[in-house]
């Protein structure tokens, strides 16, 4: 089974003990620790204890997962393992568990999702709060019931006695709702006062496994090194502090860099680079956290294109778009969406118009979430089409007011097979995520109306689908015409692929080319001056190892050559 | 781990109060009549614990959702496990059961809703959480709990039948645990296979078959088959498993061939002498061997084994055996099969239903012995459901939980928390033979000191309209006046538990009988010849009831109900004046010159007056009585018996009897 792998490869495989993998792009990251995991999943001898393999994002469990299933032929990893993300990991064997008991509430807790926070929170509110810009999220509140603002609001607040925001969070906290963030920090406070418990859940998952662990943020690294300290004796922790590009979601590669210069851990570098050319690898080097550039060892190893600079006069994109691809078919690459790519470091930058920017385009929440389930099965994700059609209904049929589905509340009145037969016949009758909006919309009324008919269905509350009508925006006016999908999308799918450098994350393509523009949160000077180790520079990098054959990188005229200082030209060829 | 106590609710005959179960470690007899939920209990735990298996023995039905008086049926079955002490490895296990703060506790919550389909057929739900946060429960974690079900009626020969899923077959499996077991096993059955199917009659048989096949398939299809034993793999060798019992004690052995196999295994034939192992048979030259003789002696061992295979096919097949022997193998063999369980990790729960089933008391004794030693050793949990007073009286006191049926609503008593302590318990124990376990069968219990009460006391009722069979009272003689141990079963205290059945004592007041009474009556004052009425009539006036009769009657309450007759109950018996005639003519059975002294000093009927001085007063008579029956008093109360069944049945008239007024009010009491 082990045949395909490189040297490198298989001595990860066999590894023991606590070991931190630093991956170069395209090193075979999920193959890898797909490998691994089948390996020490065939060895294992314990009956109800168990390993836990972790994500980041529920795409990359899924990605992690499909690997394994497809190396291994197992249709899952089944109990005593535990395969998702660290988020699911964290609720669903600590917090829920035993943060009942700890926090003293009446109720099982609950996880609150935006939505939610959202209206419950305006039961509170008051028009101070509003005035002095303060939001829900901004607040949290701890295992001892005291709430914490985190930006400093407090200090504006006019309100002295009873602060609506302190009330909302006690009431809810009381009443289980919880954010993320606090289950998160629920469980650690668990996993530190109760040494007992801690003791448990390192015995129940004696071996972790965590990929993309560059995304970790510092608080959920928090909670495994407890774990790591007490008990756990094997952990693999396999990320790219490189590409880590989620900052804006709490994730902090120095963490990782951190783990992977401590002396208890054992730590690789995976450098064996299976996607670009050995001229990318050689040019993307100085950006890069590595000892040494990646060694190219793909199929493409030898491709002799250098990496190109090339400047472009405003409005003239549609010009280097024109070059990029001739250059493209000159080196006989096709033009696909699946072989070349053209990356914005945001929606703005791309060919299309940025109708996602539209503030407030969803005038009832219940809307956004049909427009996003029309989405996501235009997509073809089902997971998320069925949970949010699952939302929808329980909305439709039973309460807005409580937080989660509940599911008790549901099996009153349907059994599941019947309740699933009605998520499934709505999600069919979703319409088209091409459509256009203003026909979506009239869609999507009648299509529940006469579901609710077909299917005898008493409404508990009204449906009420609203959008804007009219925008300031002259460039946008025309967003009623637009198909539903535009409104969610980032990229587009032409004779390439038109997308931002988030979207592409994990992707490969034969020739990227990237677009900076001459302001924004991607420019040339800070391409050229940030730290090696910032947010900035870690997006440049993903964005050049995209390419199996080509990058280009196309900057505005106005910068100057001179100010190009980590583009030698002995890498890059200026054009 | 164990479990700790288990509530049921709105299960069967148990309602929307429930019963709250609290457990013991290790045996727990639960005793009851027949229908009041004994099973139920039992299912109920069968149900929680096997909840999560893909192949489950006991689904629940619509019609096990609880009906109450009013005829309405409950929609939600409750069944909740609470287990105590759990290991850290077992905490592991059991990971989303546990309770949250302790860890070494777990709780397992099984919820079953009724509801109607579209259909319009009912239907029912399971629903498990575990622990205090209702967690969701992997499937997996059942793989922990090794519960093993014994019925009532059981089929003992067919359970231990050779197949995949037999006891033999799982005990198989659990001893032999690591692959290199596995493969030792299969490697003999291999090569047994090889040897057999090189022999040339099985050989045969396959190619007669392959040449067939050639002959009908032509050349279209080139199948080919082959013959063996058994397929060379684990599941099915293990299936073959069997069992017989080894029942001949004899062996009838050619002298020549037991010489050499001694010889082989370098056993003299000096060493036999004197032991009773061989002997020749007559004048012929075969030898018969004593086996059982044989077995005593650790150094002919070998030699027995080697005996035993050559008289192999003279072994019984279980078929040929008694129900009852076949349960006890039965029950061994599962056991055998639950204590190779791991105990680090995994819980073991062995639930027999009656026990007692095709076995005699003896053997019963035994088997009890057997559950509780096995208990001790591998710490499985054992829950038995009895009717057996026999397996009552072998039991400890504290392992016996009682089913209650009361106003519609069960409940279940367990002795260890009752009112009483450990020295009661002790002596409830010492008095519990198999009568008086009867009393925990009961719906309605009198107690009472003497064989006299025990004969009399059904009669008095039979008379009194109110048949004790009809009421199902039982009538618990406790030959003394040890009343204490068993009144405390019945008493209301604060957190205890009760028996909540209606019972009464019956005793004697035992006037003047205390030592340091000045009106005590002497032993010889009861001697008929040196009777002394006067005396005695004085000394009863102004004596006083004995300590333990005082003692007795602080129980009185309205959980039990103390009588005692005014000191005994011949005493009772003659002061009624009409029962005097019935009295002296079956006294005069006894002692015919004592009655006749008596019968002459009773005033006839329309006596009289001025003759007053030679007759005697009521008060006199009911005391003379009383001294003359007092060295017969069993015999007495037999006759007496006897002919108040005739007054009763209205076949004596002549003469009339009535019931001590104490004895009225204590069957009146127990009986409404």
């Amino acid at each position: 089974m082990f045949e395909d792998l490189t040297d490198m490869q298989k001595s990860i495989i066999t590894l023991n003990g606590k070991n931190i993998l630093k991956a170069c792009p395209g090193s075979g990251k999920t193959f890898v620790v797909a490998h691994k995991v089948i390996n020490d999943y065939n060895n294992w001898k314990e009956k109800n204890k168990g390993m836990a393999v972790l994500s980041f994002t529920n795409v990359a469990k899924e990605e992690l997962l499909a690997k394994i299933c497809e190396i291994s032929g197992l249709k899952t990893l089944p109990y005593p393992h535990f395969v998702g993300t660290l988020d699911s990991f964290v609720i669903q064997n600590i917090f829920m568990p035993f943060g009942q008991i700890l926090m003293r509430c009446s109720v099982r807790p609950s996880i609150m999702d935006n939505d939610f926070l959202e209206y419950y929170s305006k039961k509170f509110w008051r028009e101070e709060c509003y005035r002095n810009g303060c939001k829900p999220y901004d607040f949290q509140i701890d295992f001892n019931r005291k709430v914490y603002d985190n930006n400093r609001n407090f200090g504006k607040c006019p309100i002295t006695q009873g602060k609506p925001c302190e009330s909302f969070k006690l009431k809810a906290f009381s009443k289980g709702y919880v954010t993320y963030n606090e289950a998160l920090m629920i469980a650690t406070s668990i996993l530190e006062c109760y040494p007992k418990i801690l003791k448990l859940v390192a015995n129940r998952f004696p071996y972790f496994v965590v990929d993309e662990a560059q995304d970790t943020s510092k608080e959920q690294m928090r909670l495994l090194n407890i774990l790591f300290e007490n008990g756990v004796k094997d952990a693999m922790l396999i990320g790219d502090p490189d590409q880590a590009i989620y900052e804006w979601r709490d994730a902090d590669p120095s963490v990782f860099l951190d783990m992977y210069s401590n002396t208890d851990w054992n730590s690789y570098e995976l450098n064996e680079n299976f996607r670009c050319s050995q001229n990318i690898c050689n040019a993307t080097k100085i950006f890069s956290s590595l000892s040494k550039p990646s060694q190219a060892i793909g199929a493409t190893k030898e491709c002799k294109l250098k990496p190109m600079i090339i400047k472009y006069k405003k409005d003239e994109k549609e010009k280097i778009i024109q070059f990029f691809l001739d250059i493209c078919s000159e080196n006989g690459i096709n033009k696909s969406s699946d072989n070349i790519a053209i990356l914005t470091r945001g929606h703005k930058g791309l060919v299309g118009k940025d109708y996602s920017k539209i503030k407030d385009l969803w005038q009832t929440p219940i809307t956004k979430i049909l427009a996003l389930a029309t989405y996501y099965k235009g997509k073809e994700n089902i997971e998320k089409t069925i949970l949010l059609v699952e939302k929808i209904l329980y909305y439709i049929i039973f309460d807005d007011k409580s937080n989660a589905v509940d599911n008790k509340e549901i099996q009153r009145r349907y059994s599941v097979k019947e309740w699933n037969y009605l998520i499934f016949r709505f999600s069919t009758l979703l319409p088209e995520a091409s459509v256009p909006l203003k026909e979506w919309k009239q869609q999507i009324v009648d299509m529940m109306k006469k579901f609710v008919v077909d299917n005898g269905i008493e409404c508990k509350n009204e449906i009420e689908v609203k959008t804007k009508v009219r925008v300031q925006n002259v460039d946008l006016k025309d967003f009623m015409n637009q198909p539903l999908e535009i409104f969610f999308a980032d990229s587009y799918k032409k004779e390439y692929l038109n997308a931002t450098i988030h979207a592409v994350k994990g992707c490969t393509f034969d020739a990227v080319m990237l677009i900076i523009s001459s302001s924004g949160k991607l420019t040339s000077n800070m391409i050229n001056q940030k730290e090696i180790n910032s947010e900035e520079i870690r997006t440049f990098y993903v964005a050049a190892t995209r390419a199996r054959k080509l990058f280009v990188l196309a900057l505005p005229e106005s910068v100057k050559d001179k100010t190009l200082v980590r583009f030698p030209k002995e890498h890059w060829d200026y054009v | 781990m164990y479990i700790e106590k288990v509530c049921i609710k709105n299960f069967r005959k148990i309602g929307a109060n429930g019963i709250l179960f609290n457990c013991n470690k290790g045996v727990n007899i639960i005793l009851g009549e027949n229908n009041t939920g004994k099973s139920a209990i039992i299912d109920a735990l069968r149900l929680a614990l096997s909840a999560g298996d893909y192949r489950k023995s006991l689904y629940v039905k619509p019609s096990d959702f609880h009906i109450n008086e009013y005829g309405e049926q409950a929609k939600i079955i409750n069944i909740d496990v609470y287990f105590n002490e759990l290991t850290s490895e077992q905490a592991t296990a059991f990971y989303m059961l546990t309770n949250g703060k302790n860890l070494s506790k777990a709780e397992l919550h099984i919820e079953y809703s009724l509801y109607i389909d579209k259909k319009g057929i009912q239907r029912v739900r399971e629903d498990i959480k575990g622990g205090h946060a209702l967690n969701n429960v992997p499937r997996e974690i059942y793989d922990n709990i090794n519960l093993l079900y014994l019925a009532a009626l059981r089929d003992a020969a067919n359970d231990l039948r050779p197949s995949k899923n037999s006891r033999l077959a799982n005990i198989l499996f659990s001893v032999a645990k690591t692959d290199d077991d596995k493969e030792r096993i299969i490697n003999i059955f291999q090569k047994a296979n090889e040897d057999a199917t090189k022999d040339n009659s099985i050989q045969s048989v396959e190619s007669i078959i392959n040449k067939n096949l050639l002959n009908i398939e032509k050349d279209e299809l080139q199948e080919k088959v082959k013959v063996s034993l058994v397929s060379p793999s684990f599941d099915s060798i293990a299936s073959l498993m069997r069992i017989d019992y080894i029942n001949n004690k004899l062996l009838k052995i050619p002298e020549k061939e037991m010489e050499d196999l001694i010889g082989e295994l370098g056993i003299t034939k000096v060493s036999f002498r004197g032991k009773n192992i061989c002997k020749r048979i007559g004048k012929t030259k075969d030898l018969t061997v004593n086996l059982e003789q044989m077995f005593q002696y650790e150094e002919y061992r070998d030699l027995y084994y080697r005996l035993i295979h050559l008289a192999k096919n003279i072994n019984s097949d279980i078929a040929q055996n008694g129900l009852g022997y076949n349960n006890i193998l039965h029950m061994a063999t599962s056991l055998g099969d639950l204590q190779e369980k791991p105990i680090d990790e995994e819980i073991s729960v062995l639930l027999v239903e009656e026990p007692e089933a095709h076995l005699h008391p003896q053997l019963l004794d035994l088997l009890f012995e057997f559950f509780r030693k096995a208990n001790n050793d591998s710490r499985i949990q054992l829950f038995i459901t009895s009717h057996s007073p026999t397996l009552v009286a072998k039991a400890d006191i504290d392992s016996i939980h009682i089913m209650n049926f009361h106003n519609d609503e069960g409940s279940l008593v367990s002795i260890k928390n009752t009112a009483l302590n450990d020295i009661d318990k002790l002596n409830l124990k010492r008095y519990l033979d198999v009568t008086k376990s009867q009393m925990f069968f009961a719906r309605r219990i009198i107690f009472v000191e003497g064989i006299s009460e025990a004969i009399l006391l059904s009669e008095f009722a039979k008379l009194l309209g109110k048949p004790f069979d009809k009421y199902s009272v039982e009538i618990v003689n406790i030959s003394g006046v040890a009343f204490e141990p068993f009144a405390k079963l019945f008493k209301d205290e604060k957190n205890k538990d009760r028996l909540k059945i209606p019972c009464a004592i019956i005793s004697d007041n035992d006037k003047c009988t205390n030592n340091d009474d000045p009106y005590c009556i002497k032993k010889d004052e009861r001697i008929y010849s040196k009777i002394d009425v006067d005396l005695l009539a004085n000394k009863l006036k102004n004596g006083a009831i004995s300590y333990r009769a005082e003692k007795l009657l602080t129980y009185n309450g309205d959980e039990i109900h103390v009588e005692l007759a005014e000191k005994t109950l011949e005493y009772e018996l003659a002061k009624i004046t009409e029962n005097v005639p019935l009295l002296l003519e079956v006294l005069k059975n006894e002692h015919p010159e004592i009655t006749s002294d008596i019968e002459k000093r009773v005033s006839p009927k329309n006596r009289n007056k001025e003759k007053n001085e030679f007759y005697e007063t009521e008060e006199k008579i009911a005391l003379r009585i009383w001294v003359a029956i007092h060295d017969c008093k069993g015999s007495f109360a037999q006759r007496l018996a006897n002919e108040i069944s005739e007054i009763e049945s209205k076949k004596r008239t002549d003469v009339s009897f009535i019931v001590p007024e104490y004895i009225r009010r204590a069957i009146d009491t127990i009986i409404v």
